[in-house]
């Protein structure tokens, strides 16, 4: 069973998924369904190996099993690295999950499905990468290539009114890609090849090197993550795009930036970027807050996700960086009910915005008209807060009692904009669900059964998530 | 065998919850009932529900956390399991014939899975299963509550409180790296910042205990049918509420004033309720009164007499089901009107049901004098004199003076059918049984007293103070909540977006850019035209490179 190359195989089937989809019949008879089948068999197939994938490693956190190393240049010497530990697995499971709920989203889109699927599943195999890379080499490679489907959805399928906003969100990310560049350079010159990210922190280097190469690492991992000041970029663009697939993916890039700080960031830092951490606590419960508050007023639901998974994001690296590994377990497993979740909610809010263009109606009470939509939004939004239906909440409070014990004043500030998210999505639902009658003749549709069901199944994961996710591996 | 009845009455719950059925709803209620009851009855015959007993299922099992489920009898947990089986089969017993229940099946699945829940929470033997039975609870409890606007408040009001015991508990666990309640005496000794943790705590108590200026979603239980409403103020309030305070009474040392906050609070709940349950014209909405005065008086026993506390739980919530199965009669025999001051005069029609109310009465009164005579406490002494000047208030309103109905009401009025007297049968033995050392002289007393005060009337001349506006209590809660916590945040959001993102970020920051970006391009358009100047620029940057690297190599950088 260790023999098969899982990493290699996670990698490489969205790509051969990408061939089937360019192969496959799009045309007005068949609408878009053979390429998405195409992409939702290639996903399934995904998830089917990464369950394998989980039963083969252990499920300790930083233990890199199933290591496969690949020669990519003989001069100079470049290898690719990769290994997983369960949390990555953990993180590409979510991934793949949020994405085959953005897929369902949009299977009654035609238009350009198969361009927009082709973009999805390059994305799904690079972030897959991503994951998996162990060495900064390819690590660097598969952080900087996951730009280009995101530019590409984005800019094609993302509905974007602003041009301007994207253009600086696009430029804000590549500043950040240099950034990293110019650090793994610096670090692969250094070291005379390349590293492992668990040795980066023992690479010994002159202060001003040091702090140099850190601020840098620090930058570009940030410019992942919606941050005060920057952040109005970044929301421009989430809150405009009006496809949920393209939404999803453009939120799961913030991930990347969380994953980035955990993998790099070493528990024992050099006294000399300490300050670094300082900072990044700093900005990160001044941009919950700012966040937190602007969804608060925010009268658009788009920005009220956007915000409530940037605070969650955001929440989830405090969570990171607290001075103890067996949290990062806990944090991955929220990360995981997360992604679901918003995913979910995306889904369920595009389902209701298309009614509402529809019979042109306002979005107040619309619920009400909706039984299945309603009460399936109404799940993901307490999951969303964090009730115990999902395992975001025995996760939350290991990681808010870790940001108690070690970061009082933070761990305050988090819960503060914790609750203002929370509050921002009860007031959606509250005005979604409140009893207002429409035309009798006007009907609005709810959503089918099929895609109850389907939302439905994704409920029971979460709920089934909410003792431990990986209850699969017991026994 | 105690799990195993628990897990039945689950079963029964899921079945009446799925198979709901519009035609013969009655009578599938009926079969629920039995069902239940049958249950319970062989479920508490085959295990003595006084003898320890304790089932668990592993919960998490992570590096940082490992947690069971469980479900104990035994020791301080009879009362609590005793009670909350009498609560749910009261309920599911009014399910079957109440008027105006719709869904009589979902809701009794519902009462079933709460119920369940209930006993985890009675049962809970660390923090965490409290705090995920809490939090499950009301969601149940939001899908029961069948109108929105009390929904909207139950919730609003019980996250809160939720999120306060969420870190309040992380808080506990992250100190003492244990979520068992023995951990709660540690932690009062050792915690960092006592006042704040004490405060967080004595909110999220006053919340789910139902507390003065806590209590508005309790009040707006009103607006829902009898059974549930009678069903959620129980389990919410007397129950779970009750139950997390007496579980978690020990941080009531985290502060020297602890206990007394909680009395002073108990204190200004029962006059609360009191005034409430004089001035308020919602039928519906005294019940709940009574249910908030019992609530405060059920606190301030805990802190005086934590001890003693579990033999007064189960007569006490008897004595709560008996005063709302007196205070329901006249909304059945008015085909369901609400208000008070649409009764009046109802003795002529309703003769039999208003001597059972003052029979109620007379036993409420029996039990609390065996209870004073057993703990002498002038909390209870101060309870019935409250409660005796509402409950007169309330007779002497409904029951004679003018008749105030209109024609429409007073055609039907007429005394209940008898399927509603059998609560009053089943609760009156119960209490009967517990007070028989009474005299019949002291019965005889208050039954004269009580009768000669409902008569006389002597607060009907403050009857203007009523109100008709059936959201008198929460309309100035919201309006404070509106204009003391929204409208801040909101402002100061507003602010935030318009200096940072769009005068700073947008306004300032990106036309620099801009501008810097402009200037830069005309220079270097400017330094490529075809004039000496600009060759004289590139000489000169040429010569200050090589000078700089000369003097890098040197050291002098």
């Amino acid at each position: 069973m260790s023999q098969i190359p899982f990493l290699l195989i996670l990698i490489l089937l969205p790509l051969c998924g990408i061939l089937f989809a360019v192969c496959s019949q799009d045309n007005d008879r068949t609408k878009g369904r053979n390429v998405l089948s195409v992409a939702l068999l290639t996903v399934f197939a995904n998830v089917a190996f990464l369950i394998t994938a989980f039963l083969n490693v252990s499920s300790e956190y930083g233990n890199m099993q199933l290591v496969e190393t690949y020669l990519w240049l003989e001069s100079p010497k470049i290898m690719l690295s990769f290994g997983v530990d369960s949390f990555s697995l953990l993180l590409m499971l979510g991934v793949h999950l949020a994405l085959l709920i953005g897929l369902w989203g949009v299977r009654k889109d035609y238009w350009l499905q198969k361009s927009r699927i082709i973009f999805t599943l390059l994305f799904l195999s690079l972030i897959n990468g991503f994951f998996a890379a162990l060495d900064i080499i390819s690590f660097f490679i598969f952080f900087e290539a996951m730009l280009i489907p995101l530019f590409m959805l984005i800019g094609m399928f993302g509905e974007i009114k602003k041009q301007a906003g994207l253009f600086r969100f696009m430029l804000y990310n590549l500043c950040g890609v240099l950034l990293l560049f110019a650090a793994v350079m610096v670090l692969y010159n250094h070291n005379g090849g390349s590293l492992m990210l668990n040795q980066i922190s023992a690479v010994k280097m002159s202060h001003v090197k040091e702090i140099t190469v850190w601020s840098s690492i620090f930058l570009a991992f940030l410019s992942r993550i919606p941050i005060w000041p920057f952040h109005s970029w970044v929301s421009a663009v989430s809150s405009g795009i009006k496809n949920p697939l393209v939404f999803i993916v453009a939120n799961l890039m913030p991930l990347s930036g969380i994953y980035s700080f955990i993998r790099f960031w070493p528990q024992s830092m050099p006294d000399s970027i300490i300050f670094i951490v300082t900072a990044l606590e700093i900005i990160s419960v001044i941009s919950m807050l700012f966040i937190a508050l602007i969804g608060l007023i925010n009268k658009d639901i788009q920005y009220k996700i956007f915000s409530f998974m940037t605070v969650y994001y955001i929440f989830f690296l405090l969570g990171g960086f607290l001075p103890t590994d067996q949290i990062l377990l806990n944090v991955g497993f929220s990360l995981f009910a997360f992604m679901l979740i918003f995913a979910s909610l995306e889904v369920l809010v595009s389902f209701q915005e298309e009614e509402r263009l529809k019979k042109n109606i306002s979005v107040e009470g619309i619920l009400f008209h909706m039984p299945r939509a309603s009460a399936l939004f109404t799940f993901m939004v307490f999951a969303g807060l964090g009730l115990p239906i999902s395992a975001m909440f025995i996760n939350n409070f290991v990681i808010v009692s870790g940001l108690l014990i070690y970061n009082f004043s933070t761990a305050v500030v988090a819960l503060v904009a914790l609750v203002l998210v929370a509050s921002a999505l009860l007031q959606e639902l509250f005005a979604r669900r409140q009893k207002v009658l429409v035309d009798a003749e006007l009907v609005i549709v709810d959503v089918s059964k099929l895609d109850a069901v389907f939302m439905w199944g994704i409920a029971a994961i979460l709920l089934m998530s909410l003792s431990d996710p990986l209850w699969f591996m017991r026994g | 065998m105690f799990a195993l009845t628990t897990l039945k009455i689950l079963a029964a719950g899921f079945m009446a919850f799925l198979f709901q059925k519009n035609r013969l709803a009655k009578s599938w209620a009926f079969v629920l009932f039995i069902g239940v009851a049958a249950v319970i009855a062989t479920g508490f015959h085959h295990f003595d529900v006084f003898q320890s007993s304790l089932w668990y299922v592993p919960w998490i099992k992570t590096p940082a956390l490992n947690l069971n489920l469980g479900l104990k009898t035994g020791g301080e947990f009879a009362p609590f399991i005793l009670g909350g089986s009498a609560v749910l089969l009261y309920s599911l017993y009014y399910n079957i014939f109440y008027p105006l229940e719709r869904d009589r099946l979902r809701a009794g699945g519902l009462y079933a899975f709460i119920f369940v829940l209930l006993m985890f929470i009675l049962s809970a033997g660390n923090m965490m299963q409290l705090f995920l039975s809490l939090c499950l609870l009301d969601v149940l409890i939001f899908i029961l509550i069948s109108d929105w606007s009390s929904k909207r408040l139950f919730l609003a009001f019980n996250l809160t409180a939720d999120a306060l015991l969420f870190v309040l508990f992380a808080f506990v666990w992250g100190q003492e790296n244990s979520l068992y309640f023995s951990a709660l005496k540690l932690f009062s000794r050792h915690c960092s910042y006592p006042e704040l943790v004490f405060w967080l705590w004595f909110v999220a108590v006053s919340i789910k205990c139902g507390l003065a200026f806590f209590h508005n979603y309790l009040l707006e239980l009103k607006a829902i049918s009898f059974v549930r409403q009678n069903f959620v103020a129980v389990v919410t309030v007397l129950l779970s509420g009750v139950v997390l305070f007496y579980k978690t009474f020990s941080l009531t040392s985290l502060v020297p004033y602890g206990a007394l906050a909680f009395q002073i609070l108990a204190a200004v709940s029962l006059l609360w309720a009191l005034i409430g349950s004089l001035v308020s014209d919602y039928l519906k909405a005294r019940i709940l009164y009574f249910y908030m005065m019992l609530s405060a008086l059920l606190v301030a026993l805990i802190v005086l007499d934590r001890n003693n506390f579990l033999s007064l739980l189960l007569p006490l919530l008897a004595v709560g089901g008996l005063m709302a199965s007196v205070m329901i009669l006249p909304l059945i025999a008015a085909a369901n009107e609400p208000l008070v001051s649409h009764t009046g005069g109802f003795a002529r029609a309703m003769m039999f049901s208003l001597f059972v109310s003052l029979v109620a009465f007379v036993v409420e009164i029996w039990v609390f004098l065996s209870l004073i005579n057993a703990f002498n406490q002038w909390w209870i002494v101060a309870f019935v004199l409250c409660h005796f000047i509402a409950f007169s208030h309330f007779l002497g309103q409904v029951y004679f003076g003018d008749v105030r109905a209109d024609e429409r009401v007073w055609a039907v009025v007429k005394n209940p059918p008898l399927i509603y007297f059998i609560p009053f049968i089943v609760l009156g033995v119960g209490l009967g049984m517990f007070c028989c050392d009474i005299k019949p002289i002291e019965g005889i007393l208050s039954f004269s007293l009580l009768l000669f005060f409902s008569w006389k009337r002597p607060l009907c001349r403050y009857e203007f103070l009523e109100k008709t506006d059936e959201r008198r209590d929460v309309k100035p809660l919201l309006s404070f909540y509106e204009k003391i916590f929204l409208t801040p945040l909101r402002l100061v959001g507003r602010v935030l977006w318009l200096t940072v993102d769009f005068l700073f970020v947008e306004r300032v920051m990106v036309a620099l850019l801009r501008r810097l970006i402009v200037i830069l391009i005309r220079t270097s358009m400017f330094l490529h035209q075809n004039m000496r100047v600009c060759g004289w620029f590139f000489l000169l940057f040429g010569l200050g490179y090589v000078a700089a690297v000369f003097f890098w190599q040197k050291g002098a950088f």
